[in-house]
């Protein structure tokens, strides 16, 4: 069992909380992605759970037991950093065997281990070069097997792959899940790429500002976001939002009103009431082409992405609001040119336009 | 502006401009495109020539040459008399079996302090660089106070420490308040040894010290930090990660320190003038003393003395380089 727990944690260095009390449990074997904006707090959370950041108040419980003042060392956890920071003046041998030299292992033990690992991980035939003289694919392994090899109860990744390419990216990406599969053990991954946190994690955790602002598998963090901020950063492209006004709540539909459309959709559970100011989310795929004539909306098109095998189209309204449309295929047109779009009724997503919590979900 | 007073700028400017060009469009003239990276090194060239390549020559020329005369053209061709006079002696291990006995005492005397302070230079800069670095009370102040000594001049420095040594300095003041005797700091071989070692030390370490301080933190924070995460204790961190993460700094900061304290001679020379005796004359005074200051002057003789010491200083620089290259590779 390797239970983590956050309690009410915080952090404060000195100028307000940077995290402002964090609840969260993780269970044994889970991958969990921390996800989130720049400065939202992931990393601080991650290197507070590593031991490396002190908690300014809360607490962090590995298996029932209260680790918030343990050493880094003596968490049984492992980290990989994204820099790396493997040992430049150590073989690649020595970077792996450095931990297991530091508690004592017996010497048959470690050349065990740190074979077993790079055979895992397939850097046997690099154990005695220097990093210096690595690839970056090959230093993320090592970096990868250095947390290996100390068997830890729980693997901490902060944005592991931000300095590989595209390709590598995909890659270790693929690796590090097939890892987490083989042995199993607790992960948890600090991430800003939502398309790294959809694809690896059995829970996404999104940030913003030092809270948790949802936590849930990819599908319902994507399906049924809690507020604006989530349903922006999960999904790309990124979701739509336009601003409109409840005119009429009649049975089971909700009449909507903009300054250029009104929309009537099916009314399912929600928390509606007429004259309220709401927010419209809709996704780019859930948004279609058509003639103008028979469209929900008309818009002026300011740009498209053809990217191969879909297109992206943004477009911009006459009320200033922008669209992006999902196109399977390639998508022609001018720059300019005026586009139909229909909004497809029943992939709704209504978020109160001052709070930003969802209301309705079709 | 009106189009006659641009007129009038544009021929001012180009007037000037045309005599700032001219030494280029000359040397243009004489020796083509092909050859104008000389004209923009030529300054460099004649500065060091004159300055650093032609004083080595001359240098040479003047071990080869015998007398007291000053102008070279003076002077008599005697071969390589002066090294063989240097380095005639009936025991290595014994100076006064030596032709030039006092060469080998300021010999001895150099080595033995240049290991000492050396040594004891890299050892305390390195521990004020490891303090400096961490997050103590005012650490600006203190880094200014350690690197305060290297701005003095050196003869201050020495007057500074005589002050305090001398028979009625400030040391012994306080060694007699509490009632025990005088000691003659500078005037008791060892003490006066010990003396020099320290002040020159004092006087540098603040500079080494500075440059440890910058390789330290050099070294990623994450290295630090990963090596933390592998139960790695602190002195663990500081024998395998710090140390041989800072040893191209340290092999810097030692070749510094060795030639520096070979040439050492300033603020020694103020302190005791190499006494007691010859305890604290090292090579440098031992040339300035035989070339200039000594009757008659034996300009041939300190030249060679000065070539040997060059010699010997290559000789160390490329055996440290081919130890640092090898630790590296290793």
């Amino acid at each position: 069992m390797a239970e983590l727990i956050l309690k009410d944690i915080t952090k404060d260095y000195g100028d307000g909380d940077v995290i402002k009390g964090i609840n969260l449990r993780i269970p044994q074997g889970e991958f969990c992605v921390f996800v989130g904006p720049s400065g939202c707090g992931k990393s601080t959370l991650l290197r507070m759970i590593s031991g490396l950041e002190d908690v300014t108040s809360g607490a962090i419980s590995l298996d029932g037991k209260d680790i918030t003042k343990v050493h880094a060392a003596d968490r049984g956890m492992a980290m990989v950093f994204q820099s790396y920071a493997l040992y430049p003046h150590m073989r690649v041998r020595e970077n792996l065997s450095f931990a297991l030299e530091n508690i004592n292992t017996p010497k048959d033990e470690i050349i065990q281990r740190v074979g077993a690992a790079a055979k895992m991980l397939q850097i046997e035939g690099i154990l005695d070069r220097k990093p210096t003289t690595l690839s970056g694919g090959q230093r993320q392994r090592v970096a990868i097997g250095r947390s290996v090899v100390r068997e830890p109860k729980v693997f901490l990744f902060d944005e592991p792959l931000s300095n590989l390419d595209a390709e590598l990216r995909v890659q270790m990406r693929d690796e590090i899940t097939r890892l987490h599969k083989r042995i199993g053990n607790t992960m948890i991954y600090v991430t800003h790429d939502q398309i790294e946190a959809m694809t690896m994690a059995d829970r996404i955790v999104v940030l913003h500002d030092g809270v948790i602002e949802q936590s849930g598998s990819p599908l319902e963090l994507y399906d049924r976001p809690c507020n604006i901020f989530v349903a922006g950063f999960i999904g790309a492209p990124r979701m739509n939002f336009i601003e409109m006004k409840v005119t009429d709540v009649k049975g089971d539909h909700i009449h909507l009103e903009h300054t250029l459309f009104q929309l009537r959709i099916p009314a399912g559970k929600h928390h509606v009431s007429i004259g309220q100011e709401v927010t419209l989310g809709v996704r780019a795929n859930h948004l279609e082409i058509s003639e103008t004539d028979n469209a929900d909306v008309i818009g002026v098109i300011e740009r498209v992405e053809n990217l191969g095998a879909e297109s992206h189209v943004y477009a911009r309204l006459a009320s200033g609001e922008g669209l992006t449309v999902y196109k399977q295929g390639y998508f022609e047109a001018g720059d300019k040119d005026k586009i139909g779009v229909k909004i497809v009724h029943n992939k709704l997503h209504l978020f109160d336009t001052d709070s930003g919590g969802s209301i309705f979900v079709a | 502006m009106s189009t006659m007073s641009k007129t009038k700028v544009f021929f001012l400017f180009s007037a000037v401009m045309r005599l700032v060009e001219f030494p280029f469009r000359l040397f243009l003239k004489c020796f083509g495109m092909r050859n104008v990276a000389w004209f923009f090194l030529a300054p460099n060239l004649i500065f060091f020539g004159i300055f650093s390549l032609l004083p080595v020559i001359l240098n040479i020329a003047y071990s080869l040459t015998g007398g007291s005369e000053i102008l070279l053209n003076d002077r008599t061709y005697i071969g390589a008399d002066n090294f063989s006079d240097l380095l005639q002696c009936e025991d290595y291990m014994d100076p006064n079996s030596c032709k030039e006995d006092l060469f080998w005492r300021s010999l001895s005397n150099t080595t033995i302090f240049v290991f000492l302070q050396v040594g004891m230079m890299v050892g305390f800069a390195l521990i004020t660089a490891l303090i400096l670095n961490r997050k103590i009370v005012a650490r600006g102040f203190f880094r200014s106070v350690f690197f305060f000594p290297v701005m003095l001049s050196p003869v201050v420095v020495a007057l500074i420490w005589k002050w305090i040594l001398q028979r009625n300095g400030l040391l012994n003041a306080g060694i007699e308040y509490f009632g025990y005797e005088k000691i003659l700091w500078l005037l008791e071989r060892n003490w006066a040894f010990f003396w020099s070692v320290f002040v020159s030390v004092w006087m540098h370490m603040g500079f080494y010290a500075l440059i440890i301080l910058a390789g330290l933190q050099a070294i990623p924070k994450d290295v630090y930090e990963a090596a933390r995460m592998d139960a790695a204790r602190p002195f663990v961190i500081f024998r395998r990660i710090t140390l041989p993460l800072l040893m191209p700094t340290m092999t810097v900061v030692m070749l510094l320190a060795l030639i520096k304290g070979v040439q050492t001679f300033d603020e020694v020379y103020a302190l005791t003038g190499g006494g007691p005796g010859t305890t604290t004359t090292f090579i440098i005074q031992y040339i300035y003393e035989t070339g200039f200051a000594g009757s008659p002057r034996l300009l041939g003789l300190a030249a060679a003395v000065s070539l040997l010491l060059a010699c010997a200083l290559i000789i160390l620089t490329t055996i440290q380089f081919i130890v640092k290259k090898r630790s590296a590779n290793g």
